[in-house]
């Protein structure tokens, strides 16, 4: 019988058929299998393991065998290969070169509220905090050789304010009157008004606020134009920075970056040089072959992954290990999670609407689901860590204990009150259903599935919510404007003070279409008031040690939840994983000489502490 | 009387016996037909008896085997997910949008193929030249490709949107084969009279051709609604789909994104895989069978019923 002949072979070819329109979850691209190729090159390199010489040329490092090379899991696809320049939009600085590819004048520990001092020997400021001095290192070099000087620090920060196209244009036009070269290791800022934190903002690697990166004086100052140049071209080593590595090589999934034996910290003395002798930034694809690809010791140290992720990849290679042994597993970060509206928008200019979409939210529910439990309730703009507590606590208690659960009655009262009417399943006025679109970026699970938990929260409460994940033109939203709600981290910057978070909100609300006159993604909520913007240029003028500034920063925070530009909606988390089996003395909980991000500044720090795990 | 009532009787015997000797009973077609009412009864009958309302984020308890799992409970017969959806609710809202999608697609594409198609064979010329050209040169687009980057930057609110985009490319193949068709039916005698009838030409073309070709649409659309569904369940898993109604490609992507497959809940991406196999395979027999039904050369012995 002929038919059921063809039946089975039917099966199979719709059966590939399937397979074949769904991402192949199991086998990772032969470059994360680090294990065939690194093999020929042991061979070739038998004086390696003994004598240790520094290499002729860093690019024999490209055949580094795999116990010698370090993979980093990145979750994003890698968009614009050929852009590294640091300073325009969409650049591929993070995969790689801002990591690890560059030093920082000084970075800040989490843990202990410390500030560790790398390129920068030491920072003063003059009484009233208008004249900041950095002194540099002695010794530091790029990676071509040139020294690195203030002439370098001068020359920047120069060009970010000649040029209003560059990312830090902003920062420096309000702050900086004048910056001027003492001597090759002095530079001296001159501020146009006085600064307290000026060298937290700008001068150490913190995170949400956005550290220079410097760029060699000799190389860019015979570019024509720092808008459009992309500052790549392997063979004469660009991009240049004076980090312990070197891009070497970039495909359309990874980055591998090669160590520079000769890098000046090592030299100097000032640090040990980082053991991994390649370094390979790796997109794998979903979660699903992140995951797999971390069992199989394709990576050494992954990014944000989900709970589940992490459970799946514990019980099938006990070499990894996660901040925490055991639940929470997750280290918390330092960029609170919020749902941000445009208040240039109709109705979302309302702050009584604004307030009436946090009243729908249900917090613990996102914590339940979206986060699976792996996260604490909190409703701040800031982390809820302990050296933020005393400013946490300057909101009062009864509204901040209203964030804690959702008060439908309430928020109907609000809609009641504005006019709107409960129909079939909506509320609606003039015969318009109340909808909203929150836009989130595409491939960050985490945001998405609190988007999810939140649309599901409002459709029941009667508002037609819908989300919309977006690739790269959501930040363009998000700076022009071109969004009613989104779900981020905008509000980003405090670790241990309150001014870095509340100044986000600060400022004028640029019109739609343009983006907001501050550091990158600065305002971008349209929302402006005279009253807290003038607080908040006072707490950034007052010292940690003066009491007014609690009393300001409890006025700021009044206005701030009352008018609700964005609604807190999760403290974020982040489960970063390592791989034990080749590299140990990851940062941990017991371990907190850093914060364990792998895809921020601080990494370099961590990359001077992993040692190679003996077999 | 009595003569005439044995040869009506008679009659009516031959009649009984003729209804069933049609080709339209081949095998693969019911079978096939069979399978795909079933998963409409299932997508439709569904709501009936379980609640959709479970089908969306947070509307039950995270991550329960199914109810013949350690930890299973009747409450959720088939399981549930991560983000607490019901799986047995996910398949009842699914199926039926991804049916959508497909049937949506695929009647556009082959209205747009019927009209151009019919107008290319019948008119010749330029006419012909034109269609022909723009029709070999979108066949020869990798279609994935360029849907996966429409999708990313259409907003995507429902399935119709995503039928809307899917349609861009499912029209060249139907037209390709109703050109052909009408070329032969041309020539044909029927057609050459009404000509000389004077009958309009779109009135040929549609109340003379289009019901001679019938059987070939039909394959033709039953082709397309399966080529539309995989397109579709290939771009929501690629996570480009609508986010708040599920689909069976939505799941997918669902439990891809939450790393079901190493987490070993096979309840979470099996049921939509299993559901597209059947699916594809009901499809396919159909068109095979339609194939045959309008082709009797198809027909090979023990065949064709």
């Amino acid at each position: 019988m002929k038919p059921l002949f063809r039946l089975p072979i039917t099966l199979l070819l719709v059966a590939s058929f399937v397979s074949a329109c769904a991402p192949q979850p199991a086998a990772p691209p032969a470059a994360t299998q680090p294990t065939e190729a690194p093999k020929a090159a042991e061979a070739t390199q038998p004086a390696e393991a003994t004598a240790e010489p520094a290499a002729a040329n860093p690019m024999d490092y490209l055949n580094a065998p795999r116990e010698d090379t370090l993979i980093i899991d990145q979750p994003y696809k890698l968009e614009t290969f050929d852009n590294w320049n640091p300073y325009t939009p969409g650049n591929a600085f993070g995969w790689g070169m801002s990591e690890i590819g560059m030093d920082d004048l000084m970075y800040l520990n989490y843990g202990d509220g410390k500030y560790i001092m790398w390129m920068a020997e030491a920072v003063e400021s003059n009484d009233d905090a208008t004249v900041w001095t950095l002194h540099l290192r002695k010794g530091i070099t790029w990676n071509d050789g040139v020294p690195f000087t203030a002439d370098d620090i001068v020359f920047t920060i120069n060009m970010q304010i000649k040029n209003d196209k560059l990312s830090n244009h902003f920062y420096w036009a309000e702050w900086l009157d004048k910056v001027e070269k003492v001597d090759d290791y002095t530079v001296k800022y001159t501020l146009k008004k006085p600064n307290v934190r000026f060298s937290a903002e700008r001068i150490s690697g913190g995170v949400g606020v956005f550290p220079d990166i410097f760029v060699p004086k000799h190389i860019w100052e015979t570019v024509e134009d720092p808008t459009t140049f992309k500052n790549y071209d392997p063979a004469k080593g660009l991009p240049l920075g004076t980090g312990a590595y070197i891009l070497a090589k970039v495909t359309t999934n990874e980055t591998i970056l090669v160590r520079n034996d000769n890098w000046w910290g090592a030299k100097t003395g000032f640090a040990k040089l980082p053991e991994p002798k390649k370094v390979v930034f790796s997109y794998v694809g979903t979660e699903e072959v992140r995951t797999q690809t971390a069992i199989d010791n394709g990576f050494d140290s992954m990014q944000d992954i989900t709970v589940g992720a992490l459970q799946a990849i514990l019980t099938q290679n006990p070499k990894w290990e996660a901040w925490f042994k055991d639940k929470p597993y997750a280290v918390p970060d330092p960029c609170a999670r919020i749902i941000s509206f445009n208040s240039l928008k109709q109705p979302w200019d309302d702050k009584d609407m604004r307030k009436m979409m946090s009243l729908v939210m249900d917090r613990q529910q996102i914590v339940d689901i979206a986060y699976e439990g792996s996260t604490t309730l909190a409703a701040y703009f800031w982390p809820a860590y302990s050296s933020m507590k005393p400013y946490s606590d300057l909101v009062d208690k009864e509204t901040y204990e209203s964030f804690l659960q959702p008060n439908l009655a309430a928020a109907e009262e609000i809609l009641k009150a504005k006019g709107y009417v409960k129909g079939a399943k909506y509320w609606a006025k003039d015969g318009k259903d109340l909808a909203i679109e929150i836009q989130v970026p595409e491939d960050f699970i985490e945001l998405i599935r609190v988007g999810d938990v939140y649309v599901e929260q409002l459709q029941k409460f009667g508002i037609n919510a819908s989300e919309s994940k977006l690739g790269s033109v959501f930040y363009d939203n998000s700076a022009n404007g071109n969004y009613e709600a989104q779900s981020n981290w905008f509000a980003c910057g405090s670790v241990n003070e309150p001014w870095t978070t509340l100044n986000t909100f600060a400022g004028e609300a640029a019109p739609i279409g343009q983006r907001p006159k501050g550091p990158p993604i600065d305002n971008a909520f349209r929302w402006s008031n005279k009253q807290y913007t003038d607080l908040v240029a006072q707490i950034g003028v007052t010292k940690l040690d003066d009491p007014k500034l609690m009393e300001l920063t409890k006025q700021a925070l009044a206005i701030l939840y009352d008018e609700l530009p964005a609604i807190p909606s999760a403290q974020s988390r982040k489960i970063v994983p390592f791989n034990y089996t080749y590299w140990t003395g990851w940062p941990t909980s017991e371990n907190y000489y850093i914060f364990p991000c792998n895809w921020c500044h601080l990494f370099t720090v961590a990359m001077t502490k992993i040692t190679k795990a003996q077999k | 009387m009595a003569v005439l009532a044995t040869n009506s009787n008679t009659q009516a015997a031959a009649r009984r016996v003729n209804i069933w000797d049609t080709p339209w009973l081949n095998a693969k077609f019911v079978t096939g037909s069979s399978i795909i009412v079933l998963v409409l009864l299932f997508g439709l009958l569904g709501p009936l008896f379980w609640n959709t309302d479970l089908a969306f984020t947070a509307s039950s308890p995270v991550n329960l085997p199914p109810m013949w799992d350690k930890g299973g409970s009747p409450e959720h017969p088939l399981g549930t997910e991560s983000n607490g959806r019901d799986m047995l609710a996910q398949l009842v809202v699914g199926i039926p949008a991804s049916l959508k999608v497909g049937l949506l697609a695929a009647s556009i594409g082959m209205g747009i193929g019927i009209l151009l198609g019919s107008l290319a064979g019948y008119l010749g010329g330029w006419t012909d030249h034109i269609i022909r050209t723009i029709t070999d040169s979108v066949i020869t687009i990798p279609s994935l490709m360029v849907l996966i980057s429409i999708a990313a930057y259409v907003r995507m609110p429902d399935t119709t949107a995503m039928a809307l985009i899917l349609a861009l490319f499912a029209w060249p193949g139907p037209t390709r084969l109703i050109r052909s068709q009408v070329l032969t039916l041309r020539e044909r005698g029927f057609v050459r009279m009404a000509l000389l009838s004077n009958v309009p030409a779109l009135e040929i073309m549609l109340f003379e051709m289009v019901p001679n070709m019938l059987p070939w649409l039909a394959a033709s659309l039953t082709g397309g609604i399966s080529g539309a569904i995989l397109g579709a369940t290939g771009l929501e898993a690629l996570g480009l789909g609508p986010t708040r109604v599920p689909s069976l490609g939505t799941i997918i992507n669902y439990a891809l994104n939450s790393s079901a497959l190493v987490r070993g809940m096979v309840w979470w991406w099996l049921p939509p895989i299993i559901t597209l196999v059947i699916i594809f395979t009901a499809f396919f027999l159909m068109t095979v069978g339609l194939d045959e039904i309008a082709n009797p050369r198809l027909r090979g012995y023990g065949n064709g019923k």
